[in-house]
C-alpha cells in the first residue's frame, strides 16, 4: 500500500498533474526556448536539478522553518541552486548557456518550483518530496521535448543536438520547413494545440469511464 | 392576435424583412454573386489574355486562376467537413450548408498572387478555416476574418513562395514590380514612376500586376453598389475607410509637392487591395461592429491604421493587418458606440468622441509624418588642405556635390568656420570633422614670434598617422637659421631608436640641428643619424618648412 | 514579539550564510574556466575580430619559446570555421617576439601582428605585407631597419604556415561545439 502511493507520487507529475498541461505553470520558458530540442533538454535538466535539490532541502528543514518567513527561505534555497546551475552551465556548455541565460535565471521564479515547494515539499518527508520532484521535472521535460521536436522539425527540417545533425528530414531544402515554426507565434499555436489535445484525451477518458459505470 | 415569430437563425442576426427570402443564407449568396465578376476578371487578365497573347502555352497556366479559386474553396470546405465529422457532429451536411465554409477559401485564393503554389494555398486555407473560424465555434462566432488569418499565416511562413510570384506570364516580360511595391519603397517619386508605366484608368480598372483578383477597383465599386442595393452591407464602412485613406494620402502628397494633384491620392487608393478589402473583408458582418456609429469609428481606425502600416512599416500592403487588428476591437467599439447612443450624460458622449477623434488624428499624423521628406546629405569628398600662413590656421577644401566648400580649423583641428552656410549644419560638420581627422597635417608652422632682429618659428612635424608631433624651435636672423632646438619626446622611441642605432651615433635632436644649420642652403646634403633615419628626417622636414615660409615672407 | 523577529532574522541569516558558502565553493571551481575562456576571447578579438573562438586542444604551452605556443579556431556568426589563429614566439633582436598570425580556411594569410616582446622596436603598427598571401606561395620580406625583430615574426609566420598546411585537410571536422 505504501509502495503504491510512493509510485503514485512519482507518476502523477507525468500526466495527471503535469505542470504544463494541467496546472499550466512555467509556460514562459516553455514558449520561449522550445525552438530547439537541445534547449529543451538543457532546460529540463536544469529544472530537474533545481527541483530535486530544493524539494529535498526544503522538506528537510520544514520543521525548523517558521510559517511566517517560509517564502523568503524557499526563495533563498531555490535561488542558490539556480545560481549553481548557471555557473556550471556557463563553464561547461557556454553555447547553450548563451542562448538560454535569461531563462535559466528565470527558473528562480518558475512557478513549478515554488509551487511544489509550497504545496508539497514543506508538508511531506524527504523521500516523497524527491519522488514528487522527479515526476514533475520529468513531466515538464517531456512536454518541452514534444513541443520542441515539432517546432524544430517543422521549422528547420532537422534536429541538431550539440552540433551534430541527428536527423534530417529536409534533404531537398523544401520551403515547407519554414522559419515560422521556430518563431514565437508558432510556440503559442503549438502549445495551444497540445493543451487542447491533452484535454480532449482526458475528456474522452472520463466519458469512457462514465459509460462503463 | 399574431404570434411572435422567433427566428432560429445563426448570428449575425440580421433581419432584413419577414420574408423568407432574406436572411443570412441569402446574404452569403449575394456576396458570392458579387465576387463573381472579380473572379472572371482575374481569369481573363491572368489566364486567358496571356494565353491569347501567346506569353504562355500551358493550358494549366491559363486555367490557374480558376483552379486556385476552386482549390481554395474545396480545401476550406473539406477542412470544415473533416472537423465536424471528427467531432461526431450529426447531420454534418446540414450544418455545412448554413456555415458557408467555402467563402474563406475563395477569398484567400483571390488575395494571394497568381503564382502561389497550390500547396501553399491549401495550407493557408486549412490554417485560416481552422484557426480563424472553427476553433472559435464556427460560423458566426469568429473574431477574425478567416481568409485574412490564412493570408497572414501564408505570407509570414512562406514569404519566399509568395513574393516572387506576383507576375502572371504576360507581366513577366513587361513589368518590374507591382505598383504597391514601388509605392512602398519611394513615397515621393513612386507615383510618377507608376503613372508613367500605367495610366490612371488602367490602375482603376485593374490591368496592373497585383494579387490574383484584387486589383480591379472598378469591379469592386460595381460589387459595392450591388451589395448596397441588395442590402447585404452597410455603406458606412467601405466609404469611410476609403475616404480616410484618400484624405490622408492627399495630405502626404501635399507634403511631397503634389498639393494640387488629386492623382497622387487616387493612385494610392486604386492600387493594391484597398477597395477589395474595404468592400469584402472589412464589411463582414460577423467581425465588424453592428451599430452604425460603431461602424464609423471602425472605418476611421481602419483608414489611419492602413496608412500607418503602409508608410511606417516595411509592409507594402497595410490592409490585411489593419483589418485583423481592428477585428480585435470590434466588440469594444460596438459597446462604446451603442452605449453612447443611449447615454444620458451628454458630456460623456462628447468626451468619448473627443478621445476617439484624438486617437484617430494622432495615429494618422504619425503615419503621415513618415512620408515627410527628410534632409538628404550629399556626398563629401576631400580635396586639398593648405595652411593659412597669415593666421596659421588650417584650411581644408571639400567637394560637396558640385561645390567646393572651405572649412577653417584651428591647430587643434576643431572647426572654426564653414564657408558655405548651407553646409554648416551639425550633420555636415560631423562629416567634415571625420574627414579632417583622416587628413592631418604632417608638418605645419605653429607660431611665429619676432624678437628684435630674430624671427622664431615653432614648427611641428611628424612621421605618420599614429605618431606624435615633434616640435622644433627655429630661430632666423637675417634670413639664416641661427638656432635650432628640437623636442623629440613625442616620438615613442626611448633612447634606442632601432636595433641599428648605437649610443655612439648620437641622438638626432643633438646632432641634426648642427648639421642643418651648417647645410641650410642645401638641406638634401644633411646626413641623417644612422639607425635613426626617420627621426632625423622629421627634423630636416621642419627646417624645410621654416625656410619655405621665410622665403615666402620675403616676397 | 521581539523575540520571534530576532529568531526569524537569525534563521534567515543562517540560511543565507550556508547558501553563500555553497555558492562560493561552486564559484571557485567554475570561475577559472570561464575566466580563461573570456581572456582568450578578449585577446583574440582585439586583433582578429570573429564571433567565436575555441582553443585547439593540443597540449599547447603558453610559455614555449621558439615554437607555436597555441593555436585557436575562429568561427563566424554561423559557427562556421573561418580562420586558424596561431600564437608564436620566436627570437627577435634581444627577446622572444610573440606574434599572432591568422590564416583563413581557404589558405590565404589574413595578417600577422606582433603582440609581445621586449625588443624596443614596436612593430604593431606595421603590417608585414603578408596580408592576402596564399600559404602555398608567399614571400615574407622583413621590415627594413628592424630586421631582427621582424625576423622573430617571420619565423613565427613560417612555423604557422607549415603547421596550417599539415592540418589543412582535416579542418572540415572542426566545429564549435564539443
Amino acid at each position: 500500500m505504501k509502495d503504491n502511493s510512493k509510485l503514485l507520487n512519482f507518476t502523477k507529475g507525468l500526466w495527471k498533474e503535469n505542470p504544463i498541461l494541467v496546472t499550466m505553470l512555467g509556460l514562459c520558458p516553455t514558449l520561449a526556448i522550445t525552438y530547439k530540442v537541445e534547449n529543451a533538454l538543457g532546460m529540463g535538466l536544469a529544472v530537474l536539478f533545481v527541483l530535486v535539490m530544493s524539494n529535498l532541502i526544503i522538506s528537510l528543514i520544514r520543521h525548523i522553518v517558521p510559517d511566517e518567513i517560509r517564502i523568503p527561505i524557499f526563495i533563498v534555497v531555490i535561488a542558490t541552486f539556480v545560481s549553481i546551475v548557471e555557473m556550471v552551465m556557463e563553464a561547461f556548455v557556454p553555447d547553450l548557456f548563451e542562448r538560454m541565460s535569461l531563462f535559466i535565471s528565470l527558473i528562480v521564479v518558475n512557478c513549478i518550483i515554488l509551487g511544489r515547494a509550497e504545496a508539497f515539499a514543506s508538508k511531506h518527508n524527504w523521500l516523497d518530496s524527491i519522488l514528487d520532484a522527479l515526476g514533475m521535472a520529468l513531466g515538464f521535460t517531456l512536454v518541452l521535448i514534444v513541443i520542441s521536436l515539432i517546432r524544430e522539425v517543422l521549422g528547420t527540417g532537422s534536429i541538431t543536438i550539440w552540433g551534430n545533425l541527428a536527423i534530417n528530414f529536409n534533404k531537398n531544402n523544401s520551403p515547407f520547413f519554414s522559419n515560422f515554426f521556430v518563431s514565437p507565434p508558432a510556440a503559442f499555436i503549438i502549445l495551444g494545440l497540445i493543451l487542447a489535445g491533452s484535454k480532449a484525451i482526458n475528456a474522452a477518458k472520463a466519458a469512457r469511464e462514465v459509460k462503463s459505470k | 392576435m399574431s404570434t411572435q415569430n422567433f427566428v432560429l437563425d445563426k448570428a449575425p442576426y440580421i433581419r432584413k424583412a419577414d420574408n423568407k427570402g432574406y436572411g443570412t443564407a441569402v446574404m452569403m449568396r449575394d456576396f458570392l454573386i458579387a465576387l463573381l465578376p472579380l473572379i472572371l476578371f482575374a481569369w481573363v487578365k491572368n489566364g486567358l489574355l496571356p494565353y491569347i497573347n501567346m506569353d504562355t502555352f500551358s493550358i494549366w497556366d491559363m486555367l490557374r486562376p480558376l483552379l486556385l479559386v476552386i482549390i481554395g474553396a474545396a480545401t476550406s470546405y473539406l477542412t470544415e467537413l473533416v472537423f465536424y465529422l471528427l467531432r461526431g457532429e450529426k447531420k454534418v451536411f446540414r450544418k455545412l450548408m448554413v456555415s458557408f465554409p467555402a467563402i474563406p477559401g475563395i477569398l484567400l485564393a483571390m488575395i494571394l498572387p497568381y503564382g502561389t503554389p497550390y500547396w501553399v494555398l491549401v495550407l493557408g486555407a486549412i490554417f485560416g478555416t481552422f484557426f480563424g473560424k472553427l476553433v472559435f465555434g464556427g460560423f458566426g462566432n469568429n473574431i477574425f476574418n478567416p481568409a485574412l488569418v490564412g493570408y497572414i499565416f501564408v505570407t509570414t511562413a512562406f514569404t519566399s513562395q509568395i513574393l516572387p510570384n506576383y507576375l502572371n506570364p504576360s507581366e513577366y516580360f513587361t513589368a518590374g514590380a507591382t505598383p504597391m511595391a514601388t509605392l512602398g519603397s519611394d513615397f515621393a517619386n513612386g507615383v510618377p514612376t507608376i503613372l508613367s508605366d500605367y495610366p490612371l484608368w488602367k490602375i482603376f480598372v485593374g490591368l496592373v500586376p497585383g494579387a490574383l483578383a484584387e486589383t480591379s477597383a472598378l469591379l469592386c465599386l460595381v460589387a459595392l453598389v450591388y451589395l448596397l442595393v441588395r442590402k447585404v452591407i452597410n455603406w458606412r464602412i467601405p466609404v469611410i475607410y476609403i475616404a480616410t485613406v484618400f484624405v490622408l494620402t492627399y495630405v502626404i502628397g501635399a507634403f511631397n509637392g503634389y498639393a494640387a494633384d488629386i492623382k497622387y491620392s487616387l493612385t494610392y487608393i486604386f492600387s493594391g487591395a484597398l477597395f477589395f478589402g474595404a468592400v469584402f473583408m472589412a464589411t463582414e458582418p460577423v467581425t465588424s461592429p453592428r451599430s452604425p456609429n460603431g461602424k464609423v469609428i471602425y472605418a476611421l481606425f481602419l483608414g489611419v491604421l492602413t496608412v500607418l502600416f503602409r508608410y511606417r512599416s516595411s509592409m507594402p500592403e497595410g490592409v490585411a493587418t489593419s483589418i485583423l487588428l481592428m477585428n480585435c476591437f470590434t466588440v469594444i467599439v460596438d459597446r462604446l458606440a451603442a452605449g453612447l447612443r443611449v447615454a444620458a450624460n451628454k458630456k460623456k458622449v462628447i468626451v468619448t468622441y473627443a478621445v476617439v477623434g484624438l486617437l484617430v488624428l494622432g495615429i494618422g499624423a504619425y503615419g503621415v509624418s513618415a512620408a515627410v521628406p527628410k534632409e538628404v546629405m550629399e556626398e563629401v569628398t576631400y580635396k586639398e588642405q593648405v595652411q593659412d600662413l597669415d593666421t596659421f590656421d588650417f584650411q581644408y577644401t571639400f567637394t560637396v556635390g558640385e561645390k567646393d566648400v572651405t572649412v577653417i580649423t584651428g591647430q587643434d583641428y576643431q572647426i572654426k568656420s564653414v564657408s558655405d552656410a548651407t553646409y554648416d549644419t551639425d550633420k555636415y560638420r560631423e562629416k567634415f570633422a571625420e574627414l579632417i581627422g583622416k587628413h592631418k597635417f604632417s608638418g605645419y608652422i605653429a607660431s611665429k614670434t619676432v624678437e628684435g632682429a630674430d624671427t622664431i618659428l615653432v614648427v611641428k612635424t611628424k612621421r605618420s598617422a599614429g605618431r606624435e608631433y615633434v616640435t622644433s624651435t627655429i630661430t632666423f636672423t637675417a634670413g639664416q637659421i641661427t638656432a635650432f632646438t628640437a623636442d623629440t619626446a613625442g616620438e615613442d622611441y626611448n633612447d634606442s631608436y632601432n636595433e641599428g642605432w648605437q649610443e655612439a651615433n648620437g641622438h638626432p635632436k643633438d646632432i641634426i640641428p648642427g648639421r642643418i644649420i651648417a647645410n641650410q642652403d642645401d638641406l638634401d646634403a644633411v646626413q641623417p643619424v644612422t639607425g635613426a633615419t626617420d627621426t632625423s628626417n622629421i627634423l630636416i622636414q621642419a627646417a624645410r618648412l621654416a625656410i619655405a615660409y621665410m622665403e615666402a615672407q620675403d616676397e | 514579539m521581539n523575540k520571534s523577529i530576532f529568531k526569524y532574522a537569525l534563521l534567515l541569516v543562517a540560511i543565507c550564510a550556508i547558501s553563500g558558502l555553497l555558492l562560493a565553493g561552486v564559484n571557485m571551481i567554475t570561475a577559472p574556466i570561464i575566466g580563461s575562456r573570456n581572456q582568450i576571447n578578449e585577446k583574440l578579438e582585439q586583433y582578429y575580430p570573429y564571433a567565436y573562438y575555441k582553443q585547439a586542444d593540443d597540449g599547447s604551452n603558453e610559455v614555449a619559446e621558439n615554437a607555436i605556443q597555441a593555436y585557436y579556431y575562429a568561427f563566424d556568426e554561423n559557427k562556421n570555421l573561418a580562420a586558424v589563429i596561431y600564437q608564436t614566439s620566436f627570437l627577435g633582436f634581444k627577446s622572444q617576439i610573440v606574434a599572432l598570425i591568422s590564416i583563413k580556411v581557404d589558405g590565404t594569410v589574413e595578417n600577422a601582428k606582433m603582440i609581445g616582446g621586449k625588443d624596443d622596436y614596436s612593430l604593431s603598427d606595421h603590417d608585414f605585407e603578408i596580408a592576402g598571401e596564399s600559404v602555398d606561395s608567399y614571400d615574407y620580406t622583413p621590415k627594413s631597419g628592424a630586421t631582427k625583430t621582424s625576423g622573430g615574426v617571420g619565423a613565427g609566420i613560417d612555423a604557422a604556415i607549415n603547421h596550417f598546411k599539415s592540418i589543412k585537410d582535416s579542418l572540415g571536422g572542426v566545429s564549435y561545439e564539443g
